[in-house]
């Protein structure tokens, strides 16, 4: 069905069949020639940027504090305590309690119940 | 140092048959390495387009034969802009169009035919009869539409692309497309006006 203008009349059987009128330009014969002959005074792009290399950082020197983290891990956990490495360790305040509990050892704090404490 | 500059040792024209067979990415990788022969034929195969978009983009001014070798230019000096070789007639396309548009926005240019001609529904018979006359009209009412509607008309119209295609081309969605060609046709109609049906029943007379 055809599409009507309500305005102009034209419906878009017409306005195509107009269309086909429109002027069909073509470009110069020597457009090719014209456009090559441009090539030759064309630059080569340059639009590749040369970023300098990095630095390869050598894989001994960053493993060096892999492994000494690692020797640490595997040195820690054969002693099985970092009492040494601390400013107090459990070990000697839980002693200090003891002492004040009167007890010998932390065996016998297994004993103690908070009513005898208090 | 001075520029670098390519040295010609062969003909330009494409004479390659090779190259005239070659798929449009074979070409495109051939012209990236700056195989002129390559290049030539991609000329060749949308040179034609190209100028025809730019031509009714600017309304024929005679700029087109520039912007259609800067389209070309561009392609040259940086092939790496185009992704894939299936898109390069519409990447010509956005391109031709984008630097009429930016040559627009700097000058205006002169019109084939003014505007109010053609909304003159009152001629005269004997200018009725040219048919030259009714195509300058139905250019005219083209070159007066809005730059978006007039790219739209040029690639689905004449240059008989898919509404995909000529969507991917103007990067825009399909249904937008179809809005601009909708527009397109409408203002057509408002422009052509009553004269519209006395430039079809000219044609009619002259054996159409």
């Amino acid at each position: 069905m055809a599409n009507f203008d309500k305005d102009t009349g034209l419906s878009d059987a017409e306005l195509d069949s107009l269309l086909q009128h429109a002027s069909i330009p073509l470009p110069h014969n020597d457009f090719e020639e014209r456009l090559l002959a441009k090539l030759t005074l064309a630059p080569i792009p340059n639009n590749v940027i040369a970023f300098p290399s990095r630095k390869k950082t050598s894989l001994w020197l960053a493993s060096l504090p892999l492994a000494a983290s690692l020797v640490l891990g595997v040195w820690l956990g054969a002693n099985g305590t970092a009492a040494e490495f601390l400013p107090f360790t459990t070990e000697s305040v839980s002693q200090n309690d003891t002492a004040l509990l009167g007890a010998q050892s932390t065996d016998e704090l297994d004993f103690l119940t908070e009513d005898n404490v208090s | 140092m001075p520029e670098a500059v390519l040295m010609i040792d062969r003909p330009l024209t494409p004479q390659n048959a090779n190259w005239q067979t070659a798929t449009d990415a074979a070409l495109l990788a051939a012209s990236a390495e700056r195989n002129q022969q390559a290049f030539a034929v991609l000329v060749q195969r949308y040179h034609v387009p190209v100028y025809r978009v730019a031509w009714r983009l600017n309304g024929g001014h005679a700029d087109t034969d520039d912007i259609a070798q800067e389209t070309f230019l561009k392609l040259w000096n940086n092939p790496g802009q185009l992704r894939e070789a299936a898109a390069l007639k519409g990447w010509l396309m956005r391109v031709a169009s984008n630097l009429v548009m930016d040559r627009y926005r700097r000058k205006p240019m002169l019109e084939l035919e003014h505007a109010e001609d053609v909304a003159d529904a009152a001629m005269s018979a004997p200018a009725m009869i040219d048919q030259s006359y009714v195509t300058k009209m139905i250019d005219a009412a083209i070159a007066s539409l809005p730059d978006r509607q007039k790219l739209a008309l040029a690639l689905v119209h004449f240059e008989h692309m898919t509404n995909i295609a000529a969507a991917a081309a103007m990067e825009i969605s399909v249904d937008a497309l179809e809005s601009l060609l909708a527009r397109a046709r409408r203002g057509l109609k408002e422009k052509l006006g009553p004269s519209g049906r006395q430039l079809l029943a000219t044609l009619a007379t002259q054996g159409e």
